[in-house]
Parts: structure tokens; sequence; C-alpha cells
């Protein structure tokens, strides 16, 4: 009799575990059941998403690239740098597509001008300065009847500055520009020019002279445009000049991923002065690419070597 | 074992440890936090027992000192049933914050069990497109890794 109860009590307590353990299978089935629709469906709507996303890419890239067009058109051409400065390179790099970093190269009756000039940041906004930069800059040409390049430059500031903050009650635009300008006279063996946190390099029976850009940026329009300088450069035959934004100075990268720093551009550029111009572009090039290595280009890199 | 009423005003403003155990699930009062914690130790708790310590903490939350925080603990869950989910999510939450104003939830999944997390999202997902008038927007649901992150 106890025995019968025993069984009885056996066979309800495995029913009850029987019944749990299929409660469990059940509950797992419609678990894995939600779980793999609930993934489809998020699949479906990553994958359109993805689509869309795609599709906008698609879009402002081709704007991108067609804004690039337009900024080329601005950059002089290479038969036009090669006319004015027959032995020359332009080491061009711009980060994206279009760039912060443009140069100038034009004349008039007395001079040949050149320009390298570093906009505030990179990329589209870079590139959209450049233009409203490039249009002032000639039109202050024209108007010239000076030698002195820092008061184009003071001109180019004033102008920058009105032409952002022309329109009332909107908040001050800071953006504004780096510049190294150059004017060199036809008649002589002169150079005038006039600097902005960039440095000019002449390099000359294997020494190499820095002139040091003011500790001022074009478009700040303040009494510190006092600090502009118009320098005098004499050269002779042969000597190169160097222009550069900070690209390639900027440039993180080598063993301890530390900035390429000044020394060693200008080292470089003593190293290389006497070689032939377009060993020169290429040696600064593939030195860059060495130092950068894996590393993201930290900025848009323009460098510019003329022989005089 | 359950800790009846009576023995849970004798503890009052002590520190005590279990409040409830059964093979499913155990429930703690860490004082010096004001946190409630709600242990799962089993793999699955079947919806009757999942609702009976639910029941036991809503019955006894007055008699606690006051809880800042309620911490699920489903570390040892691998397979939840989607009933209970909706009705802890949907009728428990709800009575807490109405009867109790418990605002503040808690959570610690399985860890490194993304299906799991996975699972959690589905049936979450499911049960906002069933229900519209959830009080969820109003609660605050923080997820941690460990007990000892929160305390």
């Amino acid at each position: 009799m106890q025995t019968t109860s025993i069984n009885e009590n056996s066979v309800k307590d495995l029913t009850e575990q029987l019944r749990k353990l299929e409660e469990k299978y059940e509950s797992q089935k419609q678990m894995t059941e939600m779980t793999i629709g609930f993934l489809q469906d998020a699949n479906e709507k990553l994958t359109e998403a993805k689509d869309e996303i795609d599709k906008v890419n698609k879009r402002v890239q081709q704007s991108i690239n067609y804004a690039q067009r337009i900024q080329q058109k601005i950059l002089p051409s290479d038969q036009k740098v090669h006319r004015l400065y027959p032995d020359s390179f332009v080491l061009y790099k711009p980060k994206d597509v279009v760039s912060g970093d443009f140069y100038y190269a034009d004349e008039d009756d007395r001079f040949n001008y050149l320009a390298v000039i570093d906009c505030t940041g990179h990329g589209v906004p870079g590139a959209f300065l450049t233009l409203i930069v490039n249009s002032l800059l000639e039109s202050i040409l024209k108007e010239n009847k000076s030698n002195r390049a820092d008061i184009l430059l003071k001109k180019l500031d004033e102008r920058l500055f009105y032409y952002l903050n022309k329109n009332e009650g909107v908040k001050k635009i800071q953006d504004g520009l780096d510049i190294t300008f150059c004017m060199k006279e036809k008649s002589s063996n002169k150079i005038y020019f006039s600097s902005t946190h960039q440095r000019l390099y002449h390099v000359s029976s294997q020494t190499i002279e820095e002139y040091k850009g003011a500790s001022y940026s074009i478009g700040e329009f303040s009494k510190r445009q006092e600090k502009l300088i118009n320098h005098q450069l004499e050269f002779e035959q042969g000597d190169m000049i160097y222009l550069s934004t900070d690209g390639i100075i900027d440039q993180f990268g080598g063993q301890n991923n530390e900035k390429f720093k000044r020394k060693n551009f200008k080292n470089l550029l003593l190293k290389i002065a006497d070689y032939p111009i377009e060993k020169q572009q290429k040696i600064i090039d593939l030195t860059f690419e060495k130092w950068r290595g894996n590393k993201v280009q930290t900025d848009d890199v323009l460098v510019m070597g003329i022989k005089l | 074992m359950v800790t009846t009423p009576s023995e849970l005003k004798t503890t009052r403003n002590t520190l005590f440890d279990c409040l409830y155990k059964d093979e499913y699930t155990k429930v703690y009062f860490i004082q010096e936090k004001n946190l409630l914690v709600c242990e799962a130790l089993q793999e699955y708790i079947p919806i009757e027992d999942f609702k009976k310590v639910f029941h036991f903490i809503t019955l006894n939350f007055s008699l606690f000192d006051q809880v800042d925080k309620f911490l699920f603990d489903k570390q040892s869950l691998r397979v939840f049933h989607q009933p209970s989910m909706e009705w802890y999510f949907v009728f428990w939450k709800r009575e807490m914050f109405e009867e109790y104003g418990l605002v503040n939830h808690v959570k610690i999944l399985p860890q490194n069990l993304p299906w799991f997390e996975a699972s959690v999202k589905a049936g979450r997902a499911q049960i906002e497109e069933k229900y519209k008038d959830l009080v969820i927007d109003k609660l605050n649901i923080e997820y941690v890794s460990s007990i000892e992150e929160i305390v």
C-alpha cells in the first residue's frame, strides 16, 4: 500500500518535472523564433538603411567630385606655372577630394606673382574659402601699383574680413588663411614677399635661410595686422626658394607617431636643393609617404620649389 | 524559504541578506545602497514561480526601507518565457510605478551571450509594439555587468 503511494508521488513529481521541461522547451522554441524574426527584420531595415546611405553617399561624392573640377579651375595651369617659373615643381596632395590649400601664379608688367595659401580647415569648407580668396587676390593684384607684398596682404585681410562678415546680424566668421605671397621683379633679381604663419626657405650656395612669417592670420583684420612685414630677397641664378603650407611638417608618422617637424623639412630641403627639380619633388613626396606610413594624412599638403 | 511580513518588520533598519528564496529565485536587499535585488538561480523560471516571487516583492515592498533601485539579476537565465516577460513588463512594472513610485530599474543580463541579448531586445520590441501605453518612458532602466558595478 505504502509502495503504491510512493510510486504515485514519484509519478506525480516526474509528471510535474516533465511539464516544466516541456514548458522550458516550448519557451526556448518561441524565444528562438521570435529572435530570428526580430533579427531578420532588423537585417532588412539595416539593408534598406545601407542602400539609402549608399545612394546619399554617391550623390555627395558626385557633388564633391564636381566641386573638385571647379576648384582645379582656379589653380594656375601647369603650363602657366612652367611659363612663369620654368624650373619649378608643385607637390599638391589634398587630404580629401577638395582642398583648403591652393597656390596662385600670375604676372603683370613688373612682377611674377606666386602664393601658397592654406585656408582654414580642409575638405569642402576649406575649398569654399579658396574660391573666395582666389577671387579677392585676383582683384587686388589687378589694382596693384606697389612692390610691397605686406600691403597687398593687408588689403586681402581687410577684404576677406568684410566679405565674410558683410551680412548684418550674422555671427562673425573667424575663418581665414595663412599665406606666403611673393612678387618676383622681372627687371631685377629681387623677390618681395610677405608671409603669415609660414616660412619661406632660400637655398643659396649650400646654405639655407629661413624667413619666418608673421604670427597673424589673414581674415582676422585687427591691429595685429601691423605684424606683417615686407621682406626683400636678392638671389643668384640657380638659387632655390621653397614655399609650403604646414601639412607636411604636421604629418604624424615615423616610428614614434610624431609630427614630421620643421627641422626635418628644412634639413631635407638643404640636402636636395642641388638635385634636378623633378627629382626634388619625387624625394619630398617619397619622404612624406614614408613618414606617413599607414597613418591617415593629417592635413592638405602643398610644397612649391622654384629654381631661380 | 520565505521571510514573512512579521519577520521583515523585525529586520527593518538592519542589513539583512535573503528575504525570499526558492528553487528559481532569491530576493535580497542591500540596505546601504537601498537596492532590492531579485536574482535568477536557474536557466529557466516557470511562469507561476516567476509571478510568485514578484508578487512577494509587491506585497512586501512597503515594508522595506526606502528602495531606490530594483535590480533584476538574470545572469543565470538562458531561456525566458515571453508571456512572463510581458506580465513583468506590462503589469508588474506599472503596478510598482503607480503604487510605490519605483522608477529605477537595473538589469544584469548573462555575460557574453549576444544571442540572449538579442532575444531580450526582440522580446522588448514585441511588447512595445503590442502595448502602446507602457510606463517605460517614465522609468530609468540601466544595464550593468555585475552587482559590484552598481554597489
